[in-house]
C-alpha cells in the first residue's frame, strides 16, 4: 500500500487518484476533527470538502515530512475554520444540503440518526464550555493530541510550532483542567 | 485526562463515495482550467474557448483609505464599479500527466485541435508549424455540464460581483451599531456599507470601534445587526489568527437568498499598513479591501452553485511603498 508521502508526491503531480486516496483515508478523521472544533455535524460535513479542496490548491506548497498528512490536513482544517464564522456557514451548509441530497435512508432510521446527531452537538457545546476557560493555543493542542489522536510531534506540525511548545501546553492544560474542572466529571461519574 | 468531558464518539463522513467523486471532479474541472492559464498563460477567452468554462469578472472598488471614521467609510476614490477579466497569467504550475511541456499557447491549442479530432497526435503535423507535444484529450474537452441527475453544473471560476460600496444611511448604521455592540461604547461606525448582495441574514455591515480602540463588527439586516464574535470586543492584542501586521478576523459566507454567495473578509490592520485586498480561490487578481481607521472590510458576491464551494478569500496587506507584508498562511 503506498504511503501518503508517496500519495501527496503523486497528487502534486496531477493525480487525482492519488488525492482521492489520501480523502479515503483521512476524510473522517477531518470531519470528526471539525465536528469538535464546531459542535455542528453539519457544519463539519460541509468543511470537510472545503478543506480538502484547499488542500488541493495548496498541495505543491507542502512537501510532506512526516508519513501522514493528517497533521498537515487538520492544520489545514483549523486554518479554514479561523476563516469562518459558523453561523453564516450553516446557512450555506443548509443550502448546499438541500441542493446535494444525502443518501436515501429509511425514515426510522433518519429520524434516530438526527436525534443522535442532535445529542452529540449539545454534548459537544457542553465541552466547549468546559473548555472555554483554556486559552485558545492550550484548547488546540487538546483537540489534537487528545481527541485528534496526533502525537506531540504531529501536533507540533498541525499548528507549525515547536514539539516542546505542544508539550508545555498540554502539560499546562492538564494542570488547568483537573484544578478548573474536576467537578464536571465528579458530577458525571456521579450520575 | 482528568477534568475534559469526553466528546461524543466519531461518525463515518456521511455520503463518503459521493463527496470524493464530487472532489475530484471539482479539482479536475480547477486542474482543466488552472492548467491552462497558469501554464501557458493563456487569456481566459481562450482558454474559455478550449474548456468552455465561465469567465471570471471582477468589479472592484477603491481601497481608498478615508482618514477619519466617516460612519460610511466611503473615502475618496471610491469609485464606481469597473469591469475586469482575470485574465493575467499566473505563476506557478500545476503538472498534468499527458499534458505537453509549457511552450505555448498555440502549440496547446494545436494539441487540443488535435487530440480532441481523435488523431494520434504523435503521428500528425500541423500546416505551418511543428508537431505538438502529446496531450491527453480528457484535459481539452469541455467542462462537463450536466450532473448525472440532470441538473446542470455551472463552471467553478464564479462571477465575482463587488460593486462600488454604498453608504449606509447615518442613521441605519448606528441603529446597527447600537443593536450589536456591547458594552463599552460609546461606538462610532469606522465603515458601514451595503453589502455586495443583500441576502435574507445580511444586507449591510458595519465596524464600530470606541475610545479604547476597541472593534466590533455587525452583521446587518435592517436596522438590526448581529455581532457573534468572541471576545466580543476585538483589540489588535485579542484578535486571533495574525501576526504583526494585520490581524485576520474573519471571513466568510452566506448564501441564504439560494442565488448568491455573500463573501466578505474583515480584520485589523497596524499602522504600517496602507493597503488590503483578498483574492479568491485559485485566482492570483486582488480586489482591495475598503481600509478605514485600522479596520478593512471587503464583501463580493458571486452566484450560487449547485455542485461547487465558493471560493476562500486569501488576504494580502501592503505597505505605503508596495511591499507586500503579510499573506493569509493557510493552515
Amino acid at each position: 500500500m503506498a504511503s501518503d508521502r508517496e500519495l501527496w508526491a503523486r497528487a502534486v503531480d496531477g493525480d487525482r487518484e492519488a488525492f482521492g486516496e489520501l480523502f479515503d483515508r483521512h476524510a473522517t478523521a477531518v470531519y470528526n476533527h471539525l465536528f469538535r472544533r464546531t459542535a455542528d455535524w453539519g457544519e463539519a460535513e460541509d468543511l470537510t470538502s472545503t478543506v480538502f479542496l484547499h488542500a488541493w490548491r495548496r498541495r505543491a506548497d507542502v512537501v510532506l515530512d512526516r508519513d501522514s498528512a493528517l497533521p498537515w490536513l487538520l492544520g489545514v482544517a483549523n486554518g479554514t475554520l479561523s476563516n469562518t464564522r459558523r453561523r453564516l456557514r450553516r446557512a450555506q451548509a443548509l443550502v448546499q444540503r438541500l441542493v446535494i441530497q444525502d443518501e436515501p435512508r429509511a425514515d426510522a432510521d433518519h429520524a434516530d440518526d438526527v436525534a443522535a446527531r442532535v445529542d452529540d452537538q449539545r454534548r459537544m457545546s457542553d465541552v466547549h464550555r468546559a473548555l472555554a476557560r483554556l486559552p485558545r493555543h492550550e484548547r488546540e493542542v487538546v483537540e489534537l493530541c487528545l481527541w485528534a489522536g496526533l502525537d506531540q510531534r504531529a501536533a507540533a506540525t498541525a499548528l507549525g510550532v515547536a514539539v516542546g511548545t505542544v508539550k508545555s501546553r498540554l502539560s499546562r492544560a492538564r494542570r488547568r483542567l483537573s484544578s478548573d474542572l474536576g467537578h464536571l466529571i465528579e458530577s458525571e461519574e456521579g450520575a | 485526562m482528568r477534568g475534559l468531558p469526553a466528546p461524543p464518539p466519531e461518525r463515518r463522513l456521511p455520503g463518503h463515495g459521493r463527496r470524493r467523486e464530487e472532489l475530484l471532479r471539482m479539482i479536475g474541472q480547477e486542474q482543466q482550467r488552472g492548467g491552462l492559464k497558469r501554464r501557458w498563460g493563456l487569456p481566459l477567452g481562450v482558454a474559455a474557448a478550449v474548456s468552455a468554462t465561465g469567465v471570471v469578472a471582477a468589479m472592484a472598488f477603491s481601497g481608498g483609505a478615508a482618514k477619519t471614521a466617516d460612519g460610511a467609510g466611503v473615502g475618496p476614490g471610491a469609485g464606481g464599479a469597473t469591469t475586469a477579466t482575470a485574465a493575467a497569467p499566473t505563476t506557478g504550475a500545476t503538472t498534468v500527466p499527458g499534458a505537453p511541456a509549457p511552450t505555448g499557447g498555440p502549440d496547446l491549442v494545436a494539441a487540443c485541435k488535435l487530440a480532441l479530432a481523435g488523431k494520434d497526435d504523435r503521428t500528425a503535423t500541423v500546416i505551418g508549424g511543428t508537431t505538438p507535444a502529446p496531450i491527453d484529450p480528457k484535459y481539452c474537452e469541455p467542462t462537463q455540464t450536466t450532473a448525472p441527475d440532470g441538473k446542470q453544473i455551472e463552471p467553478t471560476d464564479p462571477v465575482m460581483t463587488e460593486p462600488a460600496p454604498v453608504a449606509l444611511p447615518a442613521e441605519q448604521a448606528a441603529a446597527v451599531l447600537a443593536s450589536c455592540a456591547p458594552s463599552g461604547g460609546p461606538w462610532q461606525p469606522v465603515i458601514a456599507v451595503k453589502t455586495a448582495v443583500a441576502t435574507a441574514n445580511v444586507d449591510s455591515m458595519v465596524i464600530g470601534t470606541n475610545a479604547k480602540h476597541e472593534y466590533v463588527f455587525c452583521d446587518g439586516l435592517g436596522n438590526a445587526g448581529h455581532a457573534d464574535q468572541s471576545p466580543s470586543a476585538l483589540t489588535m492584542a485579542t484578535i486571533r489568527n495574525g501576526n504583526s501586521h494585520l490581524k485576520e478576523y474573519d471571513g466568510g459566507t452566506d448564501s441564504s437568498d439560494r442565488k448568491n454567495y455573500l463573501m466578505y473578509n474583515w480584520g485589523l490592520v497596524g499602522p504600517e499598513v496602507a493597503r488590503v485586498t483578498v483574492s479568491y480561490g485559485t485566482e492570483k487578481r486582488e480586489a482591495p479591501a475598503r481600509l478605514v481607521g485600522g479596520a478593512y472590510l471587503l464583501t463580493v458576491s458571486t452566484p450560487l452553485l449547485n455542485y461547487t464551494h465558493p471560493p476562500v478569500g486569501y488576504v494580502h496587506a501592503y505597505a505605503a511603498d508596495g511591499t507586500k507584508l503579510y499573506d493569509t498562511p493557510l493552515g
